[in-house]
């Protein structure tokens, strides 16, 4: 009977110190990946990549092959925590979408894309032919914002938002007022316009950025902006519930026109899918920005520059060497 | 009895162990593509088991550690008011979803282990904590009173009478949160604390169902396992009393 009562209390402690070790483990793993970075000698290079790129063909086993080299580790976590992840040091090279605003807020750099690996997403507004065969001057007003959209002032915008908490609509109207895009607003009404967009912060930004060029140039606009998803906001493009929305060049290649192969070049993926859409859904595509909203590689801004990494290629040397 | 505890004790965990190796043994043979084939290694099957025993373990514990003294406490008279706050914060905290204890304390307590220790402890309170308590309230009156009457000091009474008559309710609440805590656990690997929960969210994210099922099959014989040894340390321990 007492024998019975000390095997229990031996496998309370048996499992007790095996917690203890285990927490022992946990801990210490990360202390480690603290401690080398602090004083920017990288000696773990541990990735943060999420559950889908890290097992993927064309995910991170091919990034590593085309650039040639290879983590020390990888830790799998969801794809909103990688920012977090890489801001707090606990790994040293982290995944995540090329213009969210928190790459900016955390002071993290994106590293150039050098041998074009990931697929290009960059985006245009599409807009029915319908509506720009009765209003052409719809071009004029959108290629000047269009152009100023690089994937920094994204990231900032972004970031007014997710970060900052601004609403959409303040951000674009900060962003049209600095850089001198609404000019004289017109007050006579050139007729109705739709504006759509998808339902996340980036899409919102950009529409309201354009309702709010339109509105200026004298259109009544109906904004509709939110629309769920892509297939939401394609469908009702291509039903005439709306007029325009800012599509990516990879998605509309992708999604929309329904190819399997990505295209990593930004003006090869423009010029194919504007002359396709054109052909088959009577969509134009206005000339894209040269922000690209694809996978991208971070790394700390401060890492980056003590290292001297500008791009995968730099990181691959420092790697390998 | 000893046919009997050598099944309970050797057999039983033997066989499900075995069907663990099995499962492991034919999903790393059948991974279903190279994409899987690239999470069902035996390395990584491993890695991902370990983590996640201990995380139900560490979480667990500290649970146990946590909840059956205070649940003990609020069942004191003296302590009736704060135990009736207490059990409604933990109440409280119980209706949180367990992945947004993970997002807040996330920003708190970083990523990884920690976190997950964490929010896995604050989801095994409750049951123990209850069960210790509603153990402890239901031992019969008269019991006490016998007690009292032969001049027992309420620590005797707690030591001898209270606890061994509370004891089984006390382990269905263990044995409940530690259920709980392994199914809880495959939501870790969101925040890049591994476990078996990185086989079943790559297989959903990337379309895979035998990583799915390999993760699943294996997190389910993991807590058929623990339920059925904490039920044999409960046998044992009654039947000594």
């Amino acid at each position: 009977m007492i024998k019975l009562r000390w095997l229990a209390v031996a496998v309370c402690l048996g499992l007790l110190i095996f917690g203890v070790v285990g927490c022992g483990g946990g801990g210490s793993s990360q202390n480690d990946a603290g401690e080398s970075e602090s004083e920017t000698v990288i000696e773990n290079w541990v990735f943060a990549a999420d559950h889908e790129f890290a097992v993927r063909p064309d995910g991170l086993p091919k990034l590593e092959e085309e650039y040639g080299f290879k983590f020390d580790d990888v830790k799998v976590m969801d794809l909103g925590v990688t920012y977090g992840a890489l801001k707090e040091e606990q790994v040293a090279v982290a995944m995540g979408f090329a213009t969210d605003g928190r790459i900016g807020a955390f002071n993290l750099v994106n590293l150039e894309d050098d041998k074009k690996f990931f697929p290009v997403y960059n985006p245009a507004p599409v807009v029915r032919k319908e509506i720009m065969d009765k209003y052409p001057e719809i071009k004029d007003i959108l290629d000047p914002i269009a152009e100023k959209l690089d994937t920094d002032t994204m990231i900032a915008l972004n970031g007014k938002v997710d970060v900052d908490g601004m609403q959409p609509k303040e951000a674009a109207e900060e962003f049209l007022n600095d850089n001198g895009l609404l000019g004289e607003a017109v007050e006579a009404s050139k007729g109705k316009v739709v504006v759509g967009s998808k339902e996340f912060t980036e899409q919102l930004i950009l529409g309201q950025i354009t309702i709010l060029a339109l509105q200026n140039a004298g259109f009544e606009v109906e904004d509709n902006t939110g629309l769920g998803g892509t297939e939401v906001a394609r469908s009702a493009l291509e039903n005439g519930e709306i007029d325009m929305y800012w599509e990516y060049t990879g998605t509309g290649w992708l999604v929309a026109l329904e190819h399997e192969e990505a295209i990593t070049d930004s003006d090869e993926a423009y010029q194919k899918v504007k002359e396709e859409d054109l052909e088959k859904n009577n969509l134009v595509w206005l000339p894209y920005a040269p922000f690209n909203n694809t996978y991208t590689i971070m790394m700390r801004g401060v890492d980056a520059e003590a290292l001297g990494i500008k791009s995968i290629s730099d990181l691959a040397d420092q790697i390998n060497s | 009895m000893r046919p009997n505890r050598l099944i309970g004790w050797y057999v039983f965990p033997a066989l499900l162990i075995g069907c663990a190796v099995m499962v492991t043994v034919y999903f790393v043979q059948n991974p279903g593509g190279p994409m899987a084939a690239r999470l069902l290694s035996y390395a990584q099957v491993l890695t991902s088991t370990r983590q996640h025993l201990i995380l139900v373990l560490v979480s667990s514990l500290l649970a146990i550690m946590a909840a059956v003294p205070l649940g003990i406490m609020i069942s004191r008279p003296q302590f009736r008011k704060i135990g009736i706050v207490i059990e409604n914060v933990i109440n409280i905290a119980q209706t949180i979803p367990s992945l947004a204890i993970l997002a807040l304390f996330m920003t708190i307590l970083g990523l990884g282990f920690n976190t997950a220790i964490f929010a896995l402890w604050c989801y095994s309170l409750l049951p123990i904590l209850r069960n210790t308590f509603a153990g402890i309230k239901n031992v019969p009156e008269g019991a006490i009173q016998a007690a009292k009457g032969m001049g027992m000091t309420p620590w005797h009474i707690l030591r001898r009478i209270e606890l061994p008559l509370a004891y089984p309710i006390v382990m269905a609440g263990i044995r409940t949160a530690v259920v709980i805590n392994v199914g809880t656990a495959t939501l870790a690997t969101f925040i890049s604390a591994g476990g078996l929960g990185e086989l079943i969210v790559t297989g959903i994210s990337v379309g895979r169902d035998s990583l799915i099922i390999a993760g699943a099959l294996l997190s389910a014989i993991m807590a058929i396992l623990f339920d059925h040894i904490l039920g044999q340390v409960e046998a044992a321990l009654t039947g000594n009393n």
